[in-house]
């Protein structure tokens, strides 16, 4: 039985966590620790787990799940790390390629593991479409456009999304959908560099809307990439993957269809057992971390790219 | 100069009208939860929590809050927040403008609309809610000004349950209705809401309950909006066989049903006094008529194209409503934005949004 703690005990623990961690065959909450007792308390109530501090966490459990601020994700990974405990972070992972590349090695140092707990790689919709790109029938990746918004509305237990420098609508919304498409696109194993060319934003980060245009580079091939992310208004939700042959349209929430397009056509493609939900795909992912045929889909190597994307954006000034 | 608060001010209706009510030079107080505050861009507005104490009551209070997230079980408990923070926020001399739904008839106005009470019934929890709101304010605010005004379905540029639920459903193929069934649109358009509720707000309080209904397309069928958006999208809408649509929905029911009967959740409706096994009751009473329904779609394949996705059967039963939910407002306001209109500031937020 692996024995896991939570440290932050806010919304996403509360609705998401308490909810997909119990079911989970070799997993028991035994311990839980916020900044906040009430909260931890609460929580610990919920799961019948111990509201501990940290570092009586750390000690206490085999792995810990990291659920706090963004901002926070990088002492809190290391210090778990450090002792040789399997880490899953809450994305996203942290602000920099440096400070991940740096827990990778705080990881493998002490025996410890990291995973990053972005559970939209469990999409069944996702998944498919992985499996399609991956077969090259459509050719090469050109260019990939990721598009989300939507009004605010996120039960949100600390002021991460106003305050902290990585808790704006690139790293908290955009970390996502951009992870949906390199995922998707297989580019989640790949080394890539990143040029930005155009930043918009309303206001410094943390910034609630956000365009950005890039070229990202894997291996010798050219990609390019648009972002529009919004906590202001409804966009279009999509992530539209442009390839020699092909387009194909992903829905960045839980749809059982994708959208094929062709030179002079256009289908809507269906995913057999597609009617996964929220929590359906969360356990999935605690599966695929600790169950008992755990896959190697979140690791945190895989987030590099990502990671340096989201970097390569934040760090870019306004456009003029 | 009037001042206006407004709860649920970082509501998609809530900042149209914040905006609507600055441009007609009232002073505005929005109340909004600190987590969702920073929606609410307008400097010329006063930001205050609910929990803030106002120093002196506003001349008008719109309420636009109501339960909408969490369980259904905590929506008593929302509602009566909700109710504690006007009572506590409106004067006995406050025009109180509470803003309602059509579904307080029915999601597909089933019952017979009146302009007038609803008596308090069992149904879905949300419109339970919705229910138990207006009769909670009707009883505690006698004789004062409260003015109760029910809306068609919201729409217009990033309205997220029609405008932009559409479009996605387009791209997607979900289906936007059953065939044979186009049903009334009973539409209103966000820039229509947000005039109306500033007109009323602007009128001398009568000291009496008025009741407003406002869906101004509500004579519109869903294909006259649903065309435009294929030709404007360039993509071909599906609509789903009568028989498909029943059979799924109500194994969307249960399967909602299944869900929400956890034994902690149960022991939490019972606790709570809440809206106990609403969607129990609300399949139970619809299972003998979709029973057949149910058998026949088992010898189908499970995912045949056009059939109904398991989330569809309440989106679909509202599309299919042949039910018009007529408008009744003031005849002295003039309606801001007609469907020809409404339909260009659409369309130019397909474009701006990355949907064309």
């Amino acid at each position: 039985m692996i024995r896991v703690g939570i440290v932050g005990c806010g919304a996403v623990a509360q609705q998401m966590y308490a909810r997909t961690l119990p079911p989970v065959a070799n997993v028991v909450v035994s311990h839980v620790c916020d900044r906040d007792p009430a909260a931890a308390d609460e929580l610990a109530r919920r799961l019948d787990a111990q509201s501990v501090s940290l570092s009586e966490a750390i000690q206490a459990c085999d792995a810990i799940i990291v659920a706090t601020p963004p901002s926070s994700h990088y002492e809190l990974c290391r210090t778990s790390l450090q002792a040789g405990r399997t880490v899953v972070c809450e994305k996203p992972l942290v602000g920099s390629l440096a400070e991940a590349t740096d827990l990778l090695e705080s990881a493998k140092s002490s025996g410890g593991a990291l995973y990053v707990g972005h559970f939209r790689r469990m999409f069944p919709v996702v998944q498919e479409v992985r499996k399609l790109i991956a077969t090259g029938m459509l050719g090469a990746v050109q260019s990939i456009s990721v598009i989300e918004g939507g009004r605010y509305s996120w039960a949100v237990q600390s002021d991460y999304i106003t305050s902290d420098p990585i808790g704006g609508v690139l790293f908290d919304t955009g970390s996502h959908t951009l992870d949906m498409a390199l995922f998707a696109c297989g580019l989640d194993e790949t080394v890539l560099r990143t040029s930005v060319t155009d930043v918009w934003r309303d206001r410094s980060e943390p910034s609630h809307e956000l365009k950005a245009k890039a070229q990202v580079y894997a291996d010798s091939q050219q990609i390019d990439l648009e972002i529009h992310l919004s906590r202001y208004q409804a966009l279009a939700n999509r992530i539209r993957i442009e390839l020699q042959h092909g387009r194909i349209d992903v829905p960045v929430g839980l749809h059982n269809s994708f959208r094929l397009t062709g030179k002079s056509n256009s289908t809507v493609v269906r995913v057999e057992d597609g009617d996964a939900n929220y929590v359906d795909c969360f356990r999935m992912q605690w599966e695929s971390i600790f169950g008992s045929a755990p896959d190697k889909t979140f690791e945190a190597r895989r987030f590099l790219g990502l990671t340096s994307i989201l970097e390569a954006i934040s760090r870019k000034p306004q456009s003029p | 100069m009037t001042t206006v608060a407004v709860i649920g001010a970082a509501g998609y209706v809530g900042q149209e009208l914040v905006s609507e009510l600055v441009r007609r030079g009232r002073e505005v107080i929005a109340i909004a939860r600190p987590a969702t505050s920073f929606l609410i861009r307008n400097e010329a507005v006063r930001l205050v929590s609910p929990n803030d104490a106002l120093q002196l009551p506003p001349d008008v209070l719109i309420n636009l809050a109501y339960p909408s997230s969490g369980r259904s079980y905590e929506y008593p408990t929302k509602n009566r927040q909700i109710l504690e923070l006007i009572l506590r926020l409106a004067a006995p001399q406050t025009s109180v403008i509470h803003v309602s739904t059509l579904a307080v008839f029915g999601f597909e106005l089933e019952r017979e609309v009146v302009v007038g009470p609803v008596s308090r019934r069992r149904d879905y929890p949300y419109i339970e809610a919705k229910i138990d709101l207006e009769q909670d304010l009707m009883r505690e605010r006698p004789g004062k000004d409260l003015q109760i005004v029910r809306l068609g379905n919201v729409w217009g540029p990033a309205s997220p349950y029609w405008t932009a639920a559409l479009a996605e459903r387009l791209l997607f193929g979900a289906p936007v209705g059953v065939a044979g069934r186009d049903g009334c649109c009973n539409l209103t358009d966000i820039g229509n809401v947000a005039s109306y509720l500033s007109f009323l707000a602007s009128q001398e309080s009568d000291g009496a309950l008025g009741f407003h209904h406002l869906a101004e397309f509500g004579h519109l069928r869903w294909s006259h909006w649903i065309s435009k958006m294929e030709q404007a999208l360039c993509l071909g809408a599906v609509r789903v066989n009568a028989s498909a649509a029943t059979a799924r929905g109500i194994a969307s029911e249960l399967r909602q049903m299944a869900s929400s009967l956890s034994l902690s959740s149960m022991a939490k409706q019972a606790y709570a006094t809440a809206y106990v096994g609403s969607w129990m009751r609300s399949t139970v009473r619809a299972l003998p008529k979709r029973a057949v329904s149910v058998l026949a779609e088992k010898a189908k394949p499970r995912s045949s194209p056009g059939v109904a996705h398991a989330s569809d059967a309440l989106f679909l039963s509202i599309m299919g409503t042949p039910n018009q939910f007529k408008t009744k407002v003031d005849p002295r306001w003039v309606q801001a934005i007609d469907d020809e209109a409404s339909w260009h500031r659409v369309a130019g937020w397909f474009a701006a949004s990355g949907h064309i």
